[in-house]
């Protein structure tokens, strides 16, 4: 079993199987060798590492990506709509719980969590003109008229292609 | 939150799986300031020139790449397409290419500064090196020497071998239906091109040759590929993969030139049987090759069988080969190669009235390879032994098709499924009677 202590300081007992869909726990955990000590997580909150668990735990058992093959899926994998059911479902959160599994993921590295959570946002984007984006996600236009409008003569070439 | 509090990559991440969405894309880049660099990122990634619909997109493109200076080093690949026409001088009809008539091309070339790929494909008429304006062969050797070119796939083109020397951090070469002339003439000359009139710049020579981790040598239908002596010009002592199409004496000879080469690196062979002409020289050849000891995967394709060219195609000797090597190697070694852990035999759109099919049935090589894989603990490092049969069909009575060897070969195939696993795919198979079919032999598509 593994010890895990989020950011506010809550506890979480795990089997090592589990967690180790984590790049950065496995490797702390081998290079710590076999301990009772807790592992701190200082940039993940408890509400995220309980979602985070969950993912693991239903994804226990299945082969992690390796260096070839996460090549070999940059240039192959289908874009955007390959979620599977579970991890639909899974990641139907609120849009902040979204962005905080996403940068959890990405602390932790596990990849297969980072990419259900970048296709996600990727699908919210889709169709989308660009005020329904900024209105979206709260951004701020920052352009002044001369960059925008240089920035769309410069797509130009990128839509007659 | 997105452009503030997510970082850099993250959002990049994001945007790379809208990569397929140029709308999408294009609507992200007039968001904000942030969005719009990573939007520009995906949007000029992977760039096609070609004259076959607009006619003007080289001249834009050039244009565009003169007045923002950003968008160029953010196209990472490249792909030429030759989009050759016909025209008439005199009474003659002669094959001409926009490459060889566009003024724009060689000085955007030039200004690619972080290429990591680039494809040229000439698949009508071959594309020679020699006959490209000089400006033009000035700015692809520069693009050759550019530090970040790792990947480059040529298709119908005819060069000097010395061009791939210049290109050192190459890693993945493709080259189909090509002639690539390392004679001794043909390596030397570049020295006394590499001024550049054009800008006064000269071309380095480089001091190494390219390291190679990815070859692949594809021979078409009568069409020429030589590409022997390229070793002289690239190192392949580090090959990892390497994938052949052809079954000539020229393919075999080469396979066994680079096998050579690579004792202790080579992983992956893969060896696509099309068509080409076998006679006894192409198999004493083929026997000679062995297998090396760092292999892992082993994939023999056979494709594109058409009865109206069975004089054309090869037989199913390359077949017997694997087994025997595989035999030999368990003989000599008590054990497969210790790394191996693939063995897959592939058959797509095989047209299934090729008399030669038939004889697929009765090979002897099954036997073999069913003693092999049943008798000691020769494979016990594979992980898993693919054997995939896809069959396009052509105006055929399904019967008499199952019954003469179909249903036989999947038997066959099935009783290796003893030990290792056994896909099936039935490529078009779209008769409708696919589920009974499949129950028939006792095997699942996929």
């Amino acid at each position: 079993m593994v010890l895990l202590v989020t950011s506010d300081n809550e506890q979480f007992t795990t089997e090592k199987d589990i967690v180790e869909r984590s790049v950065l726990i496995k490797n702390m955990l081998e290079d710590v060798g076999e301990s009772d000590q807790p592992i701190p997580l200082p940039n993940v909150s408890s509400s995220v590492l309980k979602k985070v668990l969950e993912y693991c735990e239903h994804h226990r058992g299945e082969p992690l990506p390796t260096a070839d093959s996460e090549q070999s899926q940059d240039e192959t994998r289908k874009r955007t709509t390959d979620i599977s059911e579970w991890d639909q479902k899974f990641i139907t959160v609120d849009q902040e719980m979204l962005f905080e599994i996403i940068l959890a993921a990405n602390y932790l590295d596990i990849k297969s969590l980072l990419d259900v959570g970048c296709k996600t946002v990727a699908n919210m984007i889709k169709g989308k003109t660009p005020e329904e984006i900024r209105k979206l996600f709260n951004i701020v236009n920052d352009f002044t008229p001369e960059e925008e409008a240089q920035i769309k003569k410069e797509n130009e070439w990128a839509e007659d292609r | 939150m997105l452009p503030t509090a997510i970082p850099y990559d993250i959002t990049a991440a994001i945007f790379h799986e809208l990569q397929d969405d140029r709308p999408a894309l294009l609507n992200c880049s007039t968001v904000c300031r942030a969005f719009a660099v990573i939007s520009q990122t995906q949007l000029f990634r992977s760039i096609c020139l070609s004259s076959s619909k607009k006619s003007l997109l080289c001249p834009k493109l050039y244009r565009l790449l003169t007045h923002s200076s950003h968008i160029a080093p953010l196209i990472r690949h490249l792909t030429i397409w030759a989009g050759w026409r016909r025209f008439t001088e005199g009474t003659v009809l002669k094959p001409v290419s926009w490459v060889f008539t566009e003024p724009t091309l060689a000085p955007l070339l030039s200004m690619l500064s972080d290429l990591k790929s680039l494809d040229i494909d000439s698949s009508t008429f071959t594309l020679d090196w020699y006959k490209l304006p000089p400006d033009l062969q000035s700015s692809l050797l520069r693009l050759f020497q550019t530090p970040t070119l790792t990947s480059i796939d040529l298709k119908c083109m005819s060069m000097p071998g010395s061009v791939f020397a210049q290109a050192a951090q190459l890693e993945n070469l493709h080259l189909h239906e090509c002639v690539v002339d390392c004679s001794e003439a043909a390596l030397s000359p570049l020295d006394d091109r590499s001024s550049d009139s054009a800008s006064g710049t000269a071309l380095s020579t480089t001091t190494r040759k390219p390291t190679i981790k990815s070859f692949m040598g594809v021979k078409g239908c009568g069409k020429i590929s030589r590409t022997e002596g390229l070793t002289t010009v690239v190192d392949f002592t580090r090959l990892r993969e390497l994938a052949l199409r052809g079954f000539d004496i020229d393919t075999v000879k080469n396979a066994g030139n680079l096998m050579r080469e690579c004792p202790s690196s080579l992983e992956v062979l893969r060896w696509e049987v099309s068509m080409g002409s076998v006679d006894n020289e192409t198999n004493a050849h083929l026997s000679c090759l062995n297998l090396p000891p760092s292999l892992r995967v082993l994939e023999v394709t056979f494709s594109d069988w058409h009865p109206h060219l069975d004089h054309q195609v090869g037989n199913w000797d390359i077949l017997a080969w694997v087994v025997h090597v595989l035999k030999n190697h368990a003989l000599q070694h008590g054990t497969v190669p210790s790394n191996f852990e693939e063995l897959s035999f592939k058959f797509v759109a095989m047209f299934h009235q090729a008399a030669r099919f038939y004889d697929l049935v009765s090979l002897k090589a099954w036997e073999e390879l069913d003693g092999l894989l049943t008798s000691s603990n020769a494979f016990g490092n594979f992980r898993r032994a693919t054997f995939t049969l896809a069959v396009k069909f052509q105006a055929f009575s399904e019967g008499d098709m199952n019954k003469q060897w179909i249903i036989p070969l999947t038997k066959r195939l099935a009783r290796l499924h003893a030990r290792q696993a056994l896909f099936l795919s039935a490529g078009s198979l779209h008769t409708g009677t696919d589920a009974e079919f499949w129950r028939g032999i006792g095997a699942t598509p996929v």
